[in-house]
């Protein structure tokens, strides 16, 4: 899909693909080349790179083979040599964190494998002592006992890391403690969207602030938008397709949902005006259409499957293209930078 | 891993050529090569990616209006009507015009739900009327060489590229006429698009009109990787028919040293201390035969060293699936398996406290 091009040398970016072509038609020697290889990508930026490389899936492999370790459940090693081995693991991690200090990678990473050794550790005393206790008690714990070191450690996987355990906690325990009313069920979604949302705002508040620069990346702003999103959306679908049996509370859910939308328009069309979210909640705008337009046609076409077919087709192109349309006109206006 | 990259446009580098005197400082010619290279400006990643979804629902709306309403029942009307839709998609795709406007953007997207349409359409016509699914193979390659140029729009080439390329794994794993050279067949096949991929990425002379057709070839390594790790979810054959996962994995140990050469300035940078450290590791993973993971670090590496975020996010997110297969797979115990996860683990910590030891990894503290 190509648009009028209204490009300067300023708006194109300058990578590998640019130097080969320069070289391949003689515009540049091969000298050239590599000190424009040497200024896109230097050396000790691939050291770098290497080394975060490294240290980023050692450490996945290493806790992976810890939780795998801990999951065969060895019958010969002795219960107390079981738990004070993650305990050591665990001390070891927080004073590597210590030592590296959190304003380090490194430290960062001892401490995020803390966090994990720290679910380890509460799993295998559940594991010995046979609590009877839910499920969702062990992710409560786990959550509570790593948000102290996640408030102190500057690092966005540590930060997903306590938000999604904390969002099973909420699931398991809507499931095995709140036992609502069929009537209330809903009312998780809301739950989800608040916690998400939460996390979302204060890492927009912080970063506009300019308090928190570990968490000014695009990844994060979007993977916690898809977060807030999805339990936002849930709501209006099943209301749309489960149209004789809506509670009050998927009333609830689904008018927040509507709101959420609405609010997430705002933040991210005027406040912070970044394009990544706004198509998210386009698409997610899009995809409920596409579930009332389906429900409507169902309804009231269910014997002319053609004109079903057809007419939903229409609706997808129309809705869509809509979209497409909506983006690219606003895409100069927010001088968003393009991929 | 993209934040440790560098973020220079084509202006940054003139002006830091012209400094150095490799070229001319205000190079009016050189600047309208440049310029001239990015003819077309695409549309962002993700209006691409909404006006796929888009059109993925409305071509299966399609499907079923035409399966259901037309009423065909000859192969050949299937046929002539998919070839319909193709042309109904370039000549909206003419007349849509340029610029943002209404009329713009409903005939394009209309236009690209006709042409996933049309080109279905077209693929299952021949392949039932051949009764075979190597036609449906040269139909979707001819459909895409035929539509190639005429048709300009990069998701379009993408998605028909990768259907090419994916319609034949398939054959070669599936089809009941190869029970004995199954493996020779697919290990061909890979071999022949890891040569066509390396190509596309190291030459500066192929066109960016084929830059789909090098993404397309990455996806479809992708499958071929994930095919071998998943035989048992695919059952693509009888145990005898296995095909071992040892010649892909030593060609992407083989491809992840070429691209280590290549993007250090050619083999004869090889012999540093660092890259010969690199050239051992990759030689290593391909001798475990995990090719899975072998080619997410290749992406990883290419797109770092290319500047190509798509491909970092590519390996990076194949990585831990990769990961996952391996153990998966690997016909040991849940113990055993923990052990060699450590292992791996506390090696590449190793490497990576050697590189910091030796002082090679001084971009900041690390």
């Amino acid at each position: 899909m190509e648009q009028t091009p209204q490009v300067t040398l300023a708006d194109i970016p300058a990578n590998r693909r640019l130097v080969d072509e320069l070289l391949a038609h003689r515009k540049i020697a091969p000298e050239g080349r590599d000190y424009a290889l040497d200024f896109l990508t230097p050396a000790d930026q691939w050291g770098l790179w290497i080394s975060r490389l490294f240290l980023a899936v050692g450490s996945a492999l290493v806790l992976c083979g810890v939780v795998y370790f801990f999951a065969f459940n060895w019958a010969k090693i002795a219960p107390l040599v079981k738990l004070s081995t993650i305990q050591g693991g665990l001390f070891c991690c927080l004073l590597g964190a210590y030592y590296y200090k959190l304003e380090r990678v490194s430290g960062q990473v001892l401490l995020l494998s803390a966090s994990v050794l720290t679910g380890v550790f509460m799993a295998v005393y559940g594991q010995i002592y046979q609590t009877g206790a839910d499920a969702y008690q062990l992710f409560m714990m786990w959550s509570l006992f790593i948000f102290g070191w996640t408030v102190i450690s500057n690092f966005a996987a540590q930060w997903i890391l306590w938000l999604a355990v904390t969002n099973v906690f909420l699931a398991l325990w809507w499931e095995q403690a709140a036992l609502p009313e069929r009537d209330m069920e809903a009312l998780i979604f809301v739950g989800f969207a608040a916690l998400n949302g939460l996390a979302l705002v204060l890492r927009e508040v912080y970063v506009a602030r300019r308090q928190a620069a570990w968490l000014d990346r695009r990844w994060v702003r979007v993977l916690l938008t898809i977060a807030v999103l999805i339990p936002l959306a849930t709501p209006l679908m099943i209301w749309i397709l489960d149209d004789h049996d809506i509670g009050s509370s998927l009333k609830i859910s689904a008018l927040v949902g509507l709101v959420g939308h609405g609010l997430l328009y705002g933040l991210y069309r005027f406040k912070f005006r970044d394009m990544w979210p706004l198509a998210a909640i386009a698409l997610s705008l899009c995809i409920i259409l596409e579930t009332l337009v389906l429900d409507f046609l169902v309804m009231n076409f269910e014997d002319t499957e053609v004109l079903m077919f057809g007419l939903m087709g229409l609706a997808t192109i129309a809705i869509f293209s809509l979209a497409v349309l909506y983006l690219r006109r606003i895409i100069s206006v927010m001088e968003a930078k393009h991929v | 891993m993209s934040r440790y990259m560098t973020s220079y446009s084509a202006s940054d580098l003139l002006q830091a050529l012209s400094a150095k005197g490799f070229v001319k400082s205000g190079d009016q010619e050189l600047e309208n090569f440049v310029l001239a290279q990015q003819q077309e400006t695409e549309l962002p990643l993700y209006i691409r990616a909404l006006v796929g979804v888009g059109a993925f629902i409305a071509s299966i709306c399609m499907i079923g209006l035409i399966a259901i309403g037309l009423s065909v029942e000859e192969n050949e009307d299937f046929l002539i009507i998919g070839l319909a839709f193709v042309a109904l998609a370039i000549v909206l795709q003419k007349f849509s015009g340029k610029g943002a406007t209404i009329k713009q953007s409903f005939m394009m997207q209309s236009s690209f739900a006709f042409m996933a349409t049309g080109k279905s359409l077209f693929v299952f016509a021949l392949v039932m009327i051949f009764e075979s699914g190597w036609a449906g193979t040269l139909a979707t390659l001819g459909i895409t060489v035929a539509t190639y140029y005429v048709y300009r729009m990069s998701v379009d080439r993408f998605l028909s590229s990768f259907a090419v390329l994916f319609s034949i794994h398939l054959n070669v794993a599936f089809v009941e006429e190869l029970p004995e050279s199954r493996e020779i067949f697919f290990n061909l096949f890979v071999f022949c698009e890891v040569l066509l991929a390396a190509l596309l990425t190291w030459s500066g002379k192929i066109r960016r009109d084929f830059v789909p057709v090098k993404y397309a070839l990455f996806c479809s390594l992708c499958v071929a990787a994930l095919f071998l790790v998943s035989r048992f979810e695919f059952a693509y054959a009888m145990e005898e028919e296995v095909i071992r996962p040892l010649f892909m994995s030593l060609l992407f140990a083989g491809a992840l040293i070429a691209a280590i050469a290549w993007i250090a300035g050619g083999p004869a940078k090889l012999k540093s201390e660092a890259l010969i450290l690199a050239c051992l590791g990759a030689a290593a993973l391909g001798a475990i035969a995990a090719p899975g993971i072998t080619l997410a670090i290749l992406l990883m590496v290419l797109g770092y060293g290319k500047h190509e975020k798509i491909m970092i996010a590519m390996g990076a997110l194949l990585l831990p699936l990769f990961l996952y297969h391996y153990y998966y797979e690997l016909d040991v115990s849940l113990l055993q398996k923990s052990g060699v996860l450590v292992g791996s683990g506390l090696l590449l910590l190793a490497a990576r406290f050697y590189l910091h030891f030796r002082k090679l990894d001084q971009g900041d503290a690390a």
